[in-house]
Formats: structure tokens, C-alpha cells, sequence
């Protein structure tokens, strides 16, 4: 089978020395910079970019790639401990890794989530290796209209992961869409918001914003209260490590989902894992027979994301490497790297680089692999940071959150957005109003308005036009359905509710 | 005596002088680029970056400070000192983002020293999967049927500005789409969904060459000369359109005119190394050689379009 | 408990103001347009109306029912807003192994537990650790010490 074939190759290519030391290196490099919150896969790719011109292109790429999932695998850790988010796709595993941590069921957590990462970067690659072309070709027929249906689908599926009151998670969303408004108006070039600022036109960086929101925020409301003591030594040793198989029987169908989804929406070019994250977790809540348990440590809700995340991470280098469209900053500094070595990316890659192209995918295998054996041992470590005096650890924390701010583009400005946006994430702790909805309005709010205004200047003013587009049709109604279906579920709720007032109870 | 004495004076003066020109850089230098790492720009200050560390003697530092289309590294470089020790590498981007920038933190005439212009580069005119013609005349006998869609890397993006002047220029019936950047561009004309895209060679020629795109014409009064089989908008009876990208080296205003030549000497050397020129022909591009004085009126004059145009057509409202 | 829940009421009065703030303002300064030519305006407009009609929405039944108090700890905003604003000011006037230093001790003073020789010991352990992350093992373009003066 020619694919055999193909893999043969690419092996070949992966396990010379030099290709394993550097696909070593970058995936070594990259856990560790995932566990530092704050510090990215963006801010730990550009660092090291300008030494990808010293290297072969291939190795440059093999540990590029390395850096960018390996982030992904130790992102979780400091979500899951901390409640402080490694990398901003890892808010998600906030939910309910660190409540699982709280219940001093951290090493689990730890545990399934590597599994997780190492599953769903499995099924990314299984899909990269066989459907790479076939992929880049149908995700050219994704116009406007088409992204707006899917963000639209995003957003309304996808409001309702908190557990809060639902005008609280629907306010929040709203606020989130608003926020993201701050900036260069992506259709028009007008400043919204920006108030003469040079550093607002951007908008609010995500990574600063989730940053402050989340880990400032986080540290605010944990200083100076009183903290229950989270673990012993004892969830440090490896038996309790281990899930139980009620655990294991939770997580598999979610685990595929989750990669599914992450695989189908990171192979879109221009959207990035955090999308993909977000719709994995409100899927699997929707599903789930149990909702209420999410978000007080239910494993699917950190399963699903986490295959999601890593799955997502694979199949973003279809669009990249197939089309030369990076789907994120993050795969844009990939493209950067192999054009500096003269390689352009496109539908011919596969045919006139081969070995690049199947060595890179077999790299891929071999970086999971590595960073299966490297983490789980890494687990114990971690959990053991928990032991060290939350005094000690959250000025480190701080200094690791301002760096990482300032590193994405040199600008102090990031880290006062940081500062403000941790003010909102406490008074929002303060006012029990939940912070993931605010994020996801953030990211797909302006997605979803940039789309539709491209949709309907493609469409000339006609809307009808846009919805009767079939796969936007489609995905629309799907998004409809999803609506009155919540709408018509929150009234039978609320009849019910009165109904038992209005009865004498009966004493159950 | 006096006059000996005078003389050893003048002349020591003058060495010092000239030994102040001749060393410079008398420390590190700070390019900074206003774009992402990565992105084409950078790709292009890098290698050369590692050239003038050669010429020099001195470490030539590259630093990113991205954001609002390259006017926030462009306002931070016209903040430092004249002395040549901060340099800033950028595109035509520098001549059309003031256009519609409101609320401009630097004045781009007088903080502004145009020193050298590093590469050059005529626009192409690309078409996309829904476009029949294969050339320029062609394309503007099917607008005139079936309006067009003139898909850009984002408002005020020299894309953008190009786009219009030519829906000016050839009385196109089209409209100007806004993408994010020149790849969601680029994806968005081979799936059908707009038609042309505006842009250097160095950005559009890789999907010509891999036949995804049409390259239809170049925008110039006549052939350019590394691409002999795209025809030319002059060609077409066009004109108007004649205006060419690039990329350049500036630095604050009021610097030392005798230090700005120097500069100039240096970066065109830089350029001719082993390294730049492959680089250069990788992306279909020529080398500039225009004195500072001759760049700098270029500069202007583009400014000046642009404020105009923008004026005319509504660009940034 | 307080007779009336006063978190959600202030909380959905901030978003309500929010909101109409953000709305007008947008109102006032961008091109709305139409529905199918957006201008920059519409979306913060029709936005800031929703938010604040769901800031009504939380706050109003919040008038008839009995709430917990929230509890505002000053003393660690105030610090931290100092610790990260040094860091800020810090790190590219003198570079970023004093940043470090200094947000670091500073950090500290949010609560009482930490003696101040342990806050300065704490500092230099986190300036050494960061320059041999970042300057020495991942090359940043900091300055590592950069007086300008």
C-alpha cells in the first residue's frame, strides 16, 4: 500500500540523530514551557525561531512542531492545579481538572489528560496521514457564509458550559463579544474603543486577557482567604495515580469524540484549537445524561476537551502545510520557518517533498510518544508543587503571567491589560458571574461578525442568499434546532419547578 | 606658528569627525521589524541582519514590536535617536497605513528619514478559481458581465489601496472583500469565493507557479522583466496603476544626511551578498538602488496617493 | 444573609451600565450602517443593548431574594496592582532582572505570612530562575540590565 509506503519513508527520515534529538528536544522544550502559565506555545516558538536558521530545515520543523504540541500536553498541568490556565486552549481543563484537584484527585486528572493528549494527537495524525489533500481541497469550499454558520453553531451550542444561571452564562458570552469589539474593526479599519491608543488597536491579546482573567483573577480571590489544604503526599504516590475503571469506562466515548471534533475543526484553516476546545466540552455536556456533574470535576468534561486540544494541534498543519494557510499566529511561524528554507508550502509539498512532509508526520508520532513516557513520570513531580506553600508560589506565578504577557509582542501595554483584566476576573468571582462564557464570546464573537459582514457583501446585501447556501443552510438550521430545543428545555424546567410549589409535597 | 597650530587643529577636528562616521555603529544596532516573527518582512531582515553584523563589527539586533499594520514598531522607531543606532524595516505599508490612521502618533514627513530602499517589486494582479480570463483585458471584459470580487489582506492594506485604484483606473464594476492577511486571501480566491487579490510578487507567484492562481497581469506600464509571460495592465490600456511595492530601510527624523548615505552604501552591500540574492530571486524581486534623496521623494509621493485616494474613494470610514 | 441579593443587583447594574455605556458611546461616534452593510458601529451597539437588558435580567429578581455577601480583600488588590504595574514600568526602562526582583518582593506583601527575608531570598530565586529560562536558555531580546540614565 503506498501509504505504507510513505510511512516507511518518513521513518526514515524521523529517527536519524539529528532528527531525534531535535524532535526530543522540542517536545522536552515545549512541556516545559507549557507548564509555566502564562508563557505559550506562541511566545516559546518565537523565542526560538531566529535558531531555525542555523538548522536543517527538517530538523527546524520537527522541533518547532515539538514545542507546539508538546505546550499542549503540559498546558493542563498548571489548569489543573493551579486553576490557572498554561496556555490559553487549556482554560477549558480549568473546569473540571481543578476541581478533580481539589478533591485530591489531581494525579488522575493529570494521568487521564496525558492519555488524552496522547490519544487525541494519535487520531490527529491518523487523519493527517490519510486525508491530508482530500481535507485541504474540501475546506476550500468553506466560504464566509459557511464560517458563519459554524461560528454561529459554536456560539449558541456552546453557551451554556458554565453552570452558573443561564442569563448569567448567555450575559457573559454577550460581554465577552463586546469586549472583543476593542480594536481595528477587521471589515472597515476604524478604531472601535481604542480611545487614541496605539497598543488598543490590536484589541485585547487573548493570551493577556485569558491570563488576567483566569490566573490573576484566580490568585486575587486565593491570596489572603483561607485555603483548605489540597493534598497529602499520599495522591503523590503512583497507585493513586491511577484512574479507576469507572473512570476509564467515562472517558472513551468522549476521548473520541473530542477528537473528532478537534480533528475536523483544527483542519479548517483559520481556526484555531481554542474553538475547537470549547465545542468539545459543550457538546459533551449536552450529551452527558449527568450535566450538573460538569465543572465539579467530571472526567469526560476533561477528557473531550483534551483529545480536542491535541487533536486539533495535529490537523492544523493540514491547512498549513497543504495550502500555505496557517491557521493560527502559531502555524503562521511555521510557514515562517520553512520559507526561510526556500520550501513553499503547497499541494505540490506532498508530491515534490515527500520525505519532509511524511518524515514531519512520523516525527509527530514519535514526539506523542515521547511525551507519553516523558510525562507520566512528571506527574508525581507536579503534584508534588502543590506541596509547596501557595505564598511562596503565587509571586512566581505573577512574575511568570507578566512575562509571558510582555514576551508576545514586546509591548508593557500587554501587561496592563493583564493587571485590568484581573480586576474584571475577580469581580466577576466576586459577583459568581463565570468566566470560560466570557472567553468563548471573546473568541467567536468577532468571528462570527466578521464572517457574516464578509458573507453579505459576497451576497450583495441579500441574506436569503447566504442561508440558502447548503452547507450554511444547514449548519444554521442544526443551530436553530439547538436553540428552541435549550428555549423549549428552560420552560418545561421552569413549569415543572412551579408545579411542585403549587402541589402540597407529598413527603418523598 | 598660530597657522600650524590652526591647522593641527582643523585637522585633528576633521579626523575626529571622520573617524566618528567611520565608526559607526559605534555599538549594537536595533532593527526593529513592525511585523510578526515569521512573517515575510522578518524573513527578510533576518538574513540581512546576519550580512551587516558582518559589515559592521557590531551585533545587529532584530526586534518585533508587531501591531496596528506596522505603525506601532513605525511610531517607536521615530521615538529614538537620530544617530542611526535604531533603524526600522518596512513595507509600502508605511506609506498607506497614515492614510487611514487616525490619531497618528508621528508626523510621517518630518519624523521620518527614508534611507534605503531595499527591494522592489511590481504588484500582480492574480485571479482566482472562478475567474475564465487569462489575462488583464480579458478580466476586464468578464467584470463588466459578472461583477467582481477584489479580495484584500485587510483595510488600508497596500492591497487594498491597489485594489481600488484600479477599480478607479479601469471604471471596474467591483467590490473590495476584506480578508485577514494575504492567506485566508489567497484560500478564499482558489475556492471561488473571491476573484483577484492584489499583491507583491513575492506573496502571489508561489500559487501561480503551483497553478492555483492566474496571474493577470502586472500592475506597470510595461512587462516586467522577471515575469516575460504576465502581461501588463499598460498592456490594457490601463494606466493610473503604475505604482510598485517594496521594501525599505527608515530611520527617525533629522538624521545626519553624510550618515544616511552611509547607511545606504551599506545596506546595498548587504543586499548583493550570496545570500540576499538568492532570496531575491526566490521571490521575483529586484533589488533597489536608488540614492536616499531619490527613495525619499518615492516615499513622499506614495504618501501622498494614497491620502488622496483614500479621500476619494471613502477608504476608512 | 442580607434581605435582598445585593452581589446580583450590584452585578447586573454594572453590566446594565456597561452595556448602555458602550452602546451610546458606539452610537455616538461610529457609522451604524444597515443590516446588510454593517458599519463598525452596529455590532458594539446591538451588543451593549443586550448586555444590558440581561444586566435588568440579573439584577431585577435579585430585588426580591435574600443573598450572600460578597467579601472584598483590599489589602491583596492594592499590592498587586503595584507589583504588576512595577513590572510594567520596570521592564523595558531597567530591564528585566530588577522586574522581576521587585514585583516579586512586592508580591509578597499581600498577605502576613511571609517574613520579609524570605520575600527577598523568594526574589532572587526568581530572577535567577527567569534569566536562565529566558535570557540564557531561550535568548529573549531583553535587556537582562539596562539602565538608561
Amino acid at each position: 500500500m503506498e501509504l505504507l509506503a510513505n510511512f516507511a519513508l518518513g521513518l526514515e527520515t524521523a529517527v536519524t540523530p539529528t532528527n531525534l534529538f531535535f524532535c526530543f528536544a522540542g517536545v522536552f522544550l515545549g512541556t516545559f514551557v507549557g507548564v509555566i502559565p502564562g508563557v505559550g506555545p506562541l511566545a516559546a516558538i518565537s523565542m526560538l525561531f531566529p535558531i531555525t536558521f542555523y538548522l536543517e530545515p527538517t530538523a527546524a520543523l520537527i522541533m518547532l512542531a515539538g514545542i507546539y504540541y508538546g505546550t499542549t500536553y503540559g498546558g493542563s498541568t498548571a489548569s489543573i492545579l493551579l486553576n490557572i490556565p498554561g496556555a490559553t486552549s487549556s482554560a477549558v481543563t480549568c473546569l473540571d481538572g481543578y476541581p478533580m484537584a481539589k478533591q485530591g484527585r489531581a494525579g488522575v486528572a493529570l494521568f487521564m489528560t496525558t492519555i488524552a493528549s496522547f490519544v487525541g494527537g494519535s487520531f490527529g495524525i491518523i487523519i493527517l496521514s490519510l486525508f491530508s489533500p482530500l481535507i485541504a481541497e474540501y475546506a476550500l469550499t468553506f466560504g464566509p457564509a459557511e464560517y458563519f454558520s459554524l461560528m454561529v453553531l459554536g456560539l449558541i451550542a456552546a453557551s451554556t458550559i458554565a453552570n452558573a444561571s443561564p442569563s448569567k452564562g448567555l450575559a457573559m458570552v454577550v460581554f465577552g463579544m463586546l469586549i472583543a469589539t476593542v480594536g481595528t474593526d477587521s471589515q472597515s479599519g476604524v478604531g472601535r474603543f481604542t480611545f487614541g491608543s496605539m497598543s488598543l488597536l490590536e484589541g485585547f491579546g487573548i493570551s493577556a486577557m485569558a491570563m488576567g482573567l483566569f490566573g490573576v483573577g484566580e490568585i486575587l480571590s486565593s491570596v489572603g482567604a483561607t485555603r483548605d489544604a489540597k493534598i497529602d503526599s499520599s495522591s503523590a504516590k503512583l497507585l493513586n495515580m491511577l484512574p479507576t475503571k469507572d473512570d476509564w469506562r467515562r472517558s472513551w466515548a468522549p476521548g473520541l469524540r473530542g477528537s473528532s471534533i478537534g480533528s475536523f475543526i483544527g483542519a479548517l484553516p483559520g481556526t484555531g484549537p481554542s474553538i475547537a476546545v470549547f465545542m468539545a466540552y459543550a457538546v459533551e455536556k449536552r450529551i452527558s445524561k449527568t450535566p450538573e456533574r460538569f465543572g465539579t470535576g467530571a472526567i469526560e468534561g476533561l477528557v473531550a476537551p483534551e483529545t480536542a486540544n491535541n487533536a486539533a494541534d495535529q490537523t492544523a498543519f493540514i491547512p498549513t502545510l497543504t495550502l500555505g494557510i496557517p491557521g493560527s499566529a502559531t502555524m503562521a511561524l511555521m510557514l515562517g520557518a520553512l520559507m526561510i528554507h526556500g520550501i513553499q508550502p503547497g499541494p505540490t509539498l506532498i508530491v515534490e517533498q515527500p520525505s519532509l512532509f511524511w518524515g514531519l508526520i512520523m516525527s509527530f508520532w514519535i514526539g506523542n510518544l515521547l511525551l507519553l513516557v516523558l510525562n507520566l513520570p512528571l506527574i508525581g513531580l507536579w503534584v508534588r508543587l502543590l506541596l509547596i506553600p501557595y505564598h511562596y508560589l503565587y509571586p512566581a506565578i505573577l512574575v511568570f503571567l507578566c512575562i509571558g504577557a510582555y514576551s508576545v509582542r514586546a509591548n508593557p501595554a500587554d501587561v496592563l491589560i493583564v493587571l485590568g483584566f484581573g480586576f474584571v476576573g475577580y469581580a466577576m468571582r466576586l459577583a459568581d458571574l463565570p468566566a470560560a462564557p466570557l472567553l468563548l464570546g471573546f473568541v467567536l464573537g468577532p468571528l462570527v461578525e466578521m464572517q457574516f459582514r464578509r458573507s453579505m457583501v459576497l451576497a450583495r446585501g441579500d441574506v436569503i442568499d447566504v442561508i440558502s447556501r447548503p452547507i450554511a443552510g444547514t449548519v444554521l438550521a442544526i443551530s436553530l434546532a439547538i436553540l428552541v430545543w435549550t428555549l423549549v428545555g428552560a420552560i418545561v424546567r421552569y413549569c415543572h419547578g412551579r408545579k411542585d410549589l403549587n402541589e402540597p409535597s407529598t413527603g418523598k | 606658528m598660530r597657522t600650524i597650530f590652526g591647522a593641527t587643529l582643523a585637522a585633528t577636528l576633521s579626523a575626529t569627525v571622520a573617524f566618528a562616521q567611520d565608526s559607526f555603529p559605534s555599538g549594537p544596532v536595533t532593527i526593529i521589524v513592525p511585523y510578526g516573527t515569521g512573517g515575510s518582512t522578518d524573513t527578510t531582515a533576518r538574513p540581512l541582519a546576519i550580512e551587516l553584523e558582518e559589515i559592521w563589527g557590531q551585533p545587529v539586533i532584530i526586534e518585533n514590536k508587531p501591531g496596528a499594520g506596522s505603525m506601532i514598531g513605525t511610531t517607536e522607531m521615530t521615538q529614538a535617536e537620530p544617530d542611526g543606532h535604531t533603524l526600522l524595516i518596512n513595507t509600502a505599508a508605511i506609506s498607506t497605513a497614515p492614510a487611514i490612521q487616525s490619531d497618528l502618533q508621528y508626523d510621517p514627513e518630518t519624523d521620518v528619514t527614508p534611507i534605503s530602499l531595499l527591494i522592489t517589486s511590481p504588484y500582480v494582479l492574480v485571479g482566482g478559481a472562478k475567474v475564465e480570463s487569462t489575462d488583464f483585458a480579458g478580466f476586464i471584459e468578464e467584470a463588466q458581465e459578472r461583477p467582481m470580487f477584489m479580495a484584500t489582506a485587510g483595510p488600508g492594506s497596500s492591497g487594498h489601496f491597489m485594489s481600488e485604484l484600479v477599480i478607479e483606473a479601469a471604471d471596474l464594476p467591483a467590490d473590495v472583500i476584506h480578508f485577514s492577511g494575504g492567506g485566508e486571501s489567497m484560500t478564499n480566491l482558489m475556492g471561488g469565493h473571491a476573484d483577484t487579490y492584489i499583491s507583491t510578487t513575492a506573496s502571489v507567484m508561489p500559487y501561480v507557479n503551483d497553478g492555483r492562481a492566474k496571474a493577470l497581469a502586472v500592475l506597470a506600464p510595461e512587462r516586467f522583466e522577471l515575469l516575460p509571460d504576465v502581461p501588463s495592465s499598460g498592456e490594457a490600456g490601463v494606466t493610473g496603476v503604475d505604482i510598485n511595492g517594496w521594501v525599505a530601510v527608515f530611520g527617525p527624523g533629522g538624521m545626519d544626511p553624510a550618515l544616511v548615505e552611509q547607511i545606504n552604501d551599506d545596506f546595498a552591500t548587504a543586499m548583493a551578498s550570496e545570500r540576499m540574492t538568492e532570496q531575491l530571486e526566490q521571490n521575483f524581486a529586484v533589488a533597489g538602488d536608488l540614492s536616499p534623496a531619490e527613495f525619499r521623494e518615492i516615499y513622499l509621493r506614495d504618501l501622498n496617493t494614497w491620502e488622496d485616494l483614500a479621500a476619494t474613494r471613502g477608504i476608512g470610514q | 444573609m442580607l434581605d435582598r441579593d445585593y452581589r446580583d443587583i450590584v452585578s447586573g447594574l454594572g453590566l446594565t451600565l456597561t452595556g448602555s455605556a458602550a452602546a451610546l458611546y458606539a452610537l455616538s461616534e461610529y457609522n451604524i450602517g444597515t443590516f446588510s452593510r454593517m458599519g463598525p458601529g452596529m455590532m458594539p451597539v446591538s451588543l451593549g443593548i443586550i448586555l444590558a437588558v440581561f444586566g435588568l435580567v440579573i439584577a431585577i429578581p435579585a430585588l426580591s431574594r435574600r443573598g450572600e455577601a460578597a467579601q472584598l480583600k483590599l489589602r491583596p488588590i492594592v499590592v498587586m496592582s503595584i507589583s504588576i504595574l512595577s513590572f510594567a514600568l520596570m521592564i523595558e526602562k531597567v530591564g528585566i532582572v530588577p522586574a522581576v526582583f521587585f514585583t516579586t518582593v512586592i508580591a509578597t506583601f499581600s498577605e502576613t505570612q511571609v517574613p520579609f527575608a524570605k520575600a527577598l531570598m523568594l526574589g532572587a530565586g526568581m530572577t535567577l530562575l527567569t534569566w536562565s529560562i529566558f535570557i540564557l536558555g531561550l535568548g529573549l531580546p531583553i535587556a537582562s540590565f539596562d539602565w538608561s540614565f
